[in-house]
């Protein structure tokens, strides 16, 4: 698998404010490069999966009523 | 203090404290050695000795009483470090929590203390449980008891050692892609990866949202029926789906094998494994099939893409929630997690949802697969304990391959499709290293897999095997079981 541009996850990284020193750029796009293409592929393949309704799984299931987890973003 | 008692399992373990053969004190004095003794394995973060004596004394005066709490009374219990136990460390591995003291007990917590079980400790685990081989940069890397060089899977991987290293008779683990059942079979003890929604997240810190499961690990697959009968049951406060069946899974222990149609997966069974893991799963297959159960082929035309579709999931929902620590604590991750968060940051949204479509179409594929088995079976991982510090593996020899990927190879299929699956010791290696054969079951059909695993475990004796450190009374490890 070729590496994802080092400049591309420079500029996705922008797109989500995702700070990244250039020390992590190379880490990344190689990491990257393996898992996007086998993504797509896998995504490619959905998309011609009938039925074309076929429902993703959305079951949440960690609790929302758990005052005591820990959250990131709260 | 004599350590014998370490040796009995969770099951006897309770019916020697409820005929007042054993005393619950002797029981966590013991455990507590045993915590001390195997310090150099890294396998707890925190040991709760205080409060574990004084439980265990309690314990010990309500029951020459004779008032018992539950089934599990007066049984030391070790708890992985992402579920919460009240007033006591919750780091998850990780340094960013290494202050949180959780105000209540996870339900999975306080459903074994209402059993009467006693929590000696919280164990280790790979950080924030994202990743297989609890190498952890803030409290030690675990490391394996069969082999201290080597790792001991994850990320319930202090889990797995605490059991088997008979430290408690039973441990909590959490399971988002393999996390229970990974360090079970490189460990050599039993671990179950419930139904999802078989039992509450409540109070878990959680990895990957629409996977995670809490699950036990104990010795053998009663031991492990014996604390989901606790664990099981659909909280209020859990958003995940309801457990639709009774707490008992018991009925059917020990009914055996016969007329139980055991499914071989086409082209994923047996495929690209180490061969001493093929050998020993074709053997338990032949053990079972010898005791009347039969092999059925069954194919899962879509089981291909399920590692991608795995390592989608698994990043883009921890990505989500740790999306402010990482922006205001980056240096707080160690360098893999930290990666893999980043990484899950940059996905794009259509891969996500393709992948979680995908898990509907390969649910579908293997209920029709059990429609026709009862259990399907394959390895739990395609190869035994790697060295320490390892990031690839060879299954095949001299080609080398990412670990990540190659550790998720078989737990996939249940934690993609919500399905039970049970990890059951079925055998070592050349070097004295564990296998685990991994069974897959129907929806809520927990109760099938501990049959058919204690059938297994009756006829062979892979599960009573101790790690060289602490086999003092016992035989070492033999391939026939």
């Amino acid at each position: 698998m070729s590496a994802v541009p080092e400049e591309t996850v420079r500029a996705l990284a922008g797109y989500v404010s995702l700070p990244l020193d250039e020390d992590r750029l190379g880490p990344l796009s190689e990491l990257l490069g393996a898992w996007i293409p086998a993504a797509e592929t896998l995504s490619a393949r959905m998309r011609s999966v009938e039925p074309a309704e076929l429902e993703p799984v959305i079951a949440f299931t960690s609790a929302q009523a758990a005052q005591d987890t820990p959250r990131a973003s709260s | 203090m004599s350590d014998d008692v370490l040796d009995l399992g969770l099951i006897e373990a309770a019916a020697l404290v409820a005929d007042r053969q054993v005393s619950p004190v002797e029981l966590v004095e013991a455990s507590l050695c045993r915590i001390e003794a195997i310090s150099e394995t890294y396998a707890y973060i925190a040991v709760l000795a205080d409060d574990a004596r004084a439980v265990a004394r309690a314990s010990e005066v309500m029951i020459a009483a004779g008032h018992r709490l539950g089934p599990l009374h007066g049984v030391p219990v070790a708890v992985k470090d992402n579920i919460a136990v009240a007033g006591h460390p919750t780091t998850a591995g990780a340094r960013i929590l290494a202050d949180h003291r959780p105000t209540a007990d996870a339900t999975v917590v306080a459903r074994l203390r209402s059993a009467g079980a006693i929590v000696v400790g919280k164990t280790n685990m790979h950080e924030f449980a994202w990743g297989g081989t609890s190498a952890n940069p803030h409290y030690g890397s675990v490391t394996n008891p069969w082999d201290v060089g080597r790792m001991p899977g994850g990320s319930s991987g202090g889990s797995g050692v605490a059991v088997a290293t008979r430290s408690c008779a039973g441990a909590l683990g959490t399971d988002t892609g393999g996390s229970i059942r990974l360090p079970s079979a490189l460990n050599g003890v039993t671990g179950l990866r419930p139904t999802i929604g078989r039992v509450p997240n409540t109070g878990v810190v959680p990895l990957a949202w629409s996977m995670d499961t809490v699950g036990p690990m104990a010795r053998s697959a009663v031991d492990c029926a014996a604390m989901l009968t606790v664990l099981a049951g659909h909280a209020a406060a859990d958003g995940g789906p309801v457990d639709p069946a009774g707490a008992d899974r018991s009925d059917d222990l020990v009914a055996g094998t016969d007329g139980i149609r055991i499914g071989v997966i086409d082209g994923y069974s047996f495929h690209h494994t180490q061969p001493a893991v093929e050998k020993a799963v074709r053997a338990a297959l032949e053990s079972l099939t010898a005791h009347g159960a039969r092999t059925v082929e069954v194919t899962i035309d879509d089981i291909e893409g399920n590692i991608s579709a795995q390592l989608t999931i698994e990043s883009a929902e921890p990505s989500t929630y740790h999306q402010r620590w990482l922006r205001e604590r980056p240096e707080d991750y160690g360098a893999d997690v930290r990666l893999l968060l980043e990484a899950g940051e940059l996905l794009p949204a259509t891969h996500y949802l393709q992948a979680q479509r995908y898990r509907t179409l390969l649910r579908r594929q293997a209920l029709a697969a059990l429609t026709t088995a009862d259990v399907l079976v394959c390895p739990t991982l395609p190869f035994t304990a790697t060295p320490l510090g390892e990031v690839t593996v060879e299954i095949d020899e001299g080609v080398p391959e990412d670990m990540l990927s190659a550790i998720m190879q078989f737990t996939g299929l249940p934690s993609l499709t919500g399905l039970p699956a049970i990890s059951v010791p079925c055998g070592f290696d050349d070097a004295g290293l564990p296998i685990g054969m991994q069974l897959i079951g129907r929806p809520f059909a927990e109760s099938t897999l501990f049959r058919v695993a204690a059938a297994f475990q009756q006829c062979t004796s892979f599960h009573r095997e101790a790690p060289p450190s602490v086999s003092h009374r016992e035989a070492p490890p033999s391939a026939g079981g």
